[in-house]
């Protein structure tokens, strides 16, 4: 047993180690099988034999060597890391303030990226929930050389004739809107649903029903069952999610509806995502034949799989060249016009989303600037500490890895608080998102977008760690610690790159302020429109007159009457009128018409008019203007004189300086009726704000009665509309029990929900400003006060030969301005190159607004002013013999 | 040394562990003390041993060092460490049971101790 001492020096190297253990080995055994009586070659022979194969052991000997270094290498930089990342929490400790800015300035950049990247990729490119949704499509009527839209509604005729001889759409089906009252199930109530032709569910949409049976074509015939599909919450709501409600029947407008099916939970295609019901037109085809020019109906179709859509387009107008010829009294300058069913839902949405996103970016970018900014301070204020641990042997390597680690425990830790900031701020957008941006109820944030935005603060922290580092160790620290000490502290080169980047940091936010500028500017331009009525104080319903139970004219009138006058009863109530389409309210119905004693127009020359039914309290319960003549009034009664109001732009653009007053109107009917024009209104901004004039007739409701109206009832000035909104249930429940109010909201409402998008665009727009300018604040403040301190000695002799604090103090703000003025200069440049953009978001405002550019320009100036005041005071009070010997 | 074993993969690694208890040896004293203890029973390729040394060394179970050996030459002492300590103990503990199951298994004295083995050395 061999008991050697411990603790004697190292071995020389491995290889001489292992040839060491190994010769020990034989040369003891050699010399214990000596001590039994061998001889030496016996002996040699025998330890050799014992040993085995010497080159195997050598090898399994150095293959372990080899294992052993790797494993310690790996320990070794698990270790400096660690002691890196220690070190650099001491760091940032000490000086909180910059760390505080830099996690804050990341989480905001990396907050307002990741809920505005979940909203665009869930609205703008995330594909529609349908089975190959790229294959769906929409088809509108193209009206444009009869100087209409190119996407009107089309024709049942004219559609099924598109889609029957376009070889490249496979399927087609049109829907409308639909919303009956349901009686018989609780409290009478308006649902909303859509009608759709059969295939609409089965072959464009894919969708099956999850209980009971889908449409079939036998379904879709006139005079066939009356069927209906119910979706799954109505299903679970009001059927109770029993499995035996297929096969009962839902009272709708007072007409029986057999319940064939349950739809899927998750079905809600966006063009009717709140469709609780979905049943059958049941159109007669050929009666539909002569309706070609009725403009009823939208549509999905399916193209065939892997086909264009400019394919699809010149398919398309082949046949509308067609039906021209074919029908040249509907179709003249008819076309048709197949746009992506998801570029189509988000047509209107895309603009203003695309600048939100690009707003975003920008303001991610002054937020890396600013990070960037202060981490090159940093590591250029700590050359001395730097130097020191060179000197002390750390090489290059080791000192940019911890630079690196210091700003990548920084970015992680904004970056963590940037998705949580996120997630608030995804569900902040979702609340207050206006209406019609298709699909942002179901925004969330999702984890790619997570990893995403993770991602980007790393990489920031990476890059901006890397950056200074590289820089700081760039050169000898030796001399550069020596030539800083010269020139004094911050160095002239990293002085210069902070300057650029401040000056590209006001050049962004200068971007996105123009942007907010004009975008806020525009909000106020449209809220000072004159919509052509009084939306304040006015509440308004829509009515819904059963036909079984209102079936005609002489049952319609007197239940209105009575429903008006009652309300006009009510106290506080002022005036109570009807119409058949409200502003604001989404729909209207036009018809061409034709001015008696004027040629009749030629095939697709025709000149169409919204044509409205009001009764003649609607003046007063709308606030509209009577421009001449006289309004609809009592003796416009059924069986009078029939007559017509039209708008100032039908007489302005067709009576030039006749008086259309006494003379007639008909809406083409050869041997029709006539109506005598007996008063012109003003123009009423009927769908958007942004109305383009269009002419309107009005009619009596009286002489051309319908089932549904909406009703409006002015209350008193000043007073909240909704409070008559139990009143108005009760008066309504007494003239007839299944009557609901539908849509009861106050018109003001109505008109800020119309202006919901752009209040979006410019809050969401004016809060990037906001932050952006408060990021750019903070590296102006950042690297005015560093050029302060870096110029010490300079300042401090121009003070010692006589220039009196307040001057300094001058020089340091005509710097700031000088470097905030290059900034904005640029950012000029940019922002008008990137006008184009915006300019179809803006309403009574030039995307290139000089006054708005001269604001924002005077605004970043005098925030320059104002980030150089504390460098500036401090600068003025400077003590020359300090700052001369602090060097 | 007619009726001697191969020893079975992984055995080598215990026995190492165990020759160590009683104090740091170089690889030869190793060597010497398995053949002791076995009686020259178990076959070693004593070259082998060098190895799994190494390895054991890498994994912590026992530290090497130069020292001086008994007659004046330099020689690597290996000595137990603490974790090794406690391999030993749950290699040994798993060895008896292995060893117990297998002799139940195949009704040759399933008390059979490898402890008793090392109390006759």
């Amino acid at each position: 047993m061999s008991q050697g001492h411990l603790g004697g020096p190292l071995g020389p190297d491995e290889d001489h180690e292992v040839e060491s253990e190994i010769r020990f080995h034989l040369d003891r055994k050699v010399e214990a099988l000596m001590a039994r009586g061998l001889s030496r070659e016996e002996a040699e022979r025998e330890a050799h034999r014992r040993f085995g194969n010497v080159e195997d052991v050598r090898m399994g000997m150095k293959r372990e060597a080899r294992r052993e270094r790797r494993s310690v290498r790996i320990r070794e930089g698990w270790d400096a890391r660690r002691q890196d990342l220690r070190f650099a929490f001491r760091q940032w400790r000490r000086s909180p303030g910059a760390a505080l800015i830099i996690v804050v300035t990341l989480a905001l950049g990396i907050g307002a990226n990741t809920a505005i990247f979940s909203v665009v990729d869930h609205v703008l490119l995330r594909p529609l929930p349908f089975d190959r949704p790229d294959e769906l499509a929409v088809v509108w009527s193209d009206v444009t050389q009869r100087g209409g839209p190119p996407d009107e509604w089309l024709s049942y005729a004219n559609f099924v004739d598109v889609r029957d001889f376009t070889p490249s759409i496979a399927h087609g089906a049109l829907w409308g809107g639909f919303q009956p009252t349901m009686t018989g199930r609780g409290e009478p109530r308006a649902v909303p649903g859509a009608v759709v032709t059969e295939g609409m569910l089965s072959r464009v949409l894919r969708v099956a029903p999850t209980l009971g049976r889908g449409f079939t074509p036998a379904d879709d015939v006139p005079g066939a069952t009356n069927v209906v599909l119910v979706a799954d919450a109505f299903w679970r709501a009001v059927l109770e999610a029993r499995p035996d409600a297929i096969g009962e029947t839902l009272q709708l407008n007072g007409v029986p509806y057999e319940i064939v099916g349950v739809l899927p939970p998750d079905f809600r295609p966006p063009f009717v995502p709140d469709a609780e019901l979905w049943a059958l037109p049941q159109l007669d085809a050929v009666a539909q034949a002569e309706l070609r020019a009725a403009f009823n109906w939208r549509s999905v179709v399916r193209l065939a799989p892997g086909v264009d859509l400019t394919d699809v387009r010149s398919e398309v107008d082949g046949v509308a060249r067609r039906l021209a010829d074919t029908y040249p009294e509907a179709n003249t300058g008819m076309g048709f016009n197949v746009v992506g069913l998801r570029d189509d839902l988000v047509s209107d949405a895309r603009a203003g989303l695309w600048v939100v996103m690009g707003s975003v970016l920008l303001l991610l970018l002054v937020a890396c600037v600013n990070v960037a900014n202060l981490l090159l301070a940093r590591a250029t204020s700590r050359l001395g500490e730097l130097s020191v641990r060179s000197a002390l042997g750390a090489d290059r390597a080791r000192i940019v890895a911890q630079l690196t680690v210091e700003s990548v425990g920084l970015a992680v830790v904004g970056g963590i608080v940037g998705v949580c900031l996120g997630v608030l701020g995804t569900r902040l957008l979702v609340a207050i998102a206006p209406d019609g941006i298709p699909r942002i109820d179901t925004v969330s944030v999702d984890l790619r977008i997570l990893l995403l935005t993770l991602g980007v603060s790393m990489a920031a922290g990476i890059l901006f760690g890397i950056v200074p580092a590289l820089q700081v160790s760039g050169r000898d620290l030796q001399s550069r610690l020596r030539e800083e000490g010269r020139s004094g502290r911050g160095g002239r080169g990293g002085l210069r790159l902070r300057n650029a980047l401040v000056a590209a940091q006001v050049s962004l936010a200068l971007m996105v302020l123009v942007t907010a500028g004009l975008l806020t500017r525009s909000f106020s331009n449209l809220r000072a429109v004159d919509m052509g009525f009084e939306p304040a104080d006015a509440l308004t319903f829509f009515l819904n007159l059963p036909q079984t139970r209102y079936p005609d004219g002489d049952a319609i009138r007197p239940a209105l009457a009575d429903i008006e006058a009652r309300l006009a009863a009510l106290p506080g109530v002022e005036a109570v009128g009807a119409t058949s389409a409200l502003p604001l309210a989404g729909f209207d119905s036009d018809a061409d018409f034709h001015i008696e004693g004027r040629l009749p127009p030629g095939p697709g020359e025709g000149q169409a008019a919204w044509l409205r039914r009001v009764t003649p309290a609607y003046q007063d319960a709308l606030g509209l203007r009577l421009v001449s003549g006289r309004f609809i009034d009592e003796r416009d009664e059924a069986d009078g004189v029939e007559v017509a109001l039209i708008n100032e732009t039908l007489a302005a653009r067709h009576f030039d300086d006749e008086n259309p007053i006494g003379r007639r109107i008909d809406f083409g009917e050869p041997g029709g009726t006539t109506w005598e024009i007996v008063g012109v209104v003003a123009d009423v901004r009927h769908f958007a704000v942004r109305d383009d004039r269009r002419e309107a007739v009005y009619l009596a409701f009286e002489q051309v009665p319908v089932n549904s109206a909406f009703v409006v009832v002015r209350g008193a000035a000043g007073r909240d509309p909704l409070a008559l909104v139990p009143e108005v249930r009760r008066v309504l429940g007494d003239v007839d029990p299944a009557l609901p109010a539908q849509r009861i909201e106050p018109l003001e409402a109505a008109l800020a929900e119309a202006l919901g998008p752009d209040r979006f665009l410019a809050t969401l727009l004016t809060s990037f400003g906001v932050v952006t300018l408060v990021l750019a604040v903070v590296g102006l403040y950042g690297v005015i006060s560093v050029s302060v301190s870096a110029r010490r000695r300079e300042l401090g002799v121009r003070m010692a030969l006589g220039a009196p604090g307040g001057q300094i103090g001058r020089l340091v703000v005509t710097r700031a301005v000088a470097l905030a003025g290059t900034g904005i200069g640029g950012g000029i440049v940019l922002a008008l190159l990137g006008v184009p953009l915006v300019r179809s978001l803006l309403f009574g405002i030039d995307a290139s607004d000089p006054l708005t550019f001269a604001m924002v320009g005077a605004l970043l100036l005098l925030v320059a002013v104002g980030a150089a005041a504390i460098p500036a005071w401090r600068a003025a009070q400077l003590d020359p013999v300090r700052a001369l010997r602090a060097e | 040394m007619t009726d001697s074993l191969h020893l079975l993969k992984g055995t080598v690694d215990v026995l190492i562990l165990r020759a160590l208890v009683d104090g740091a040896r170089h690889g030869y004293g190793v060597a010497e003390w398995i053949e002791e203890v076995t009686r020259g029973t178990l076959l070693l390729e004593e070259g082998t041993l060098y190895p799994a040394l190494h390895r054991l060394q890498r994994k912590r179970l026992i530290e090497g060092e130069w020292g001086i050996s008994d007659n004046n030459r330099r020689a690597k002492f290996y000595r137990l460490t603490t974790t090794g300590r406690k391999r030993l103990e749950r290699d040994t503990a798993d060895w008896a049971r292995y060893a117990r199951a297998v002799g139940r298994a195949l009704g040759v004295g399933g008390e059979a101790d490898p402890r008793s083995v090392e109390g006759e050395a």
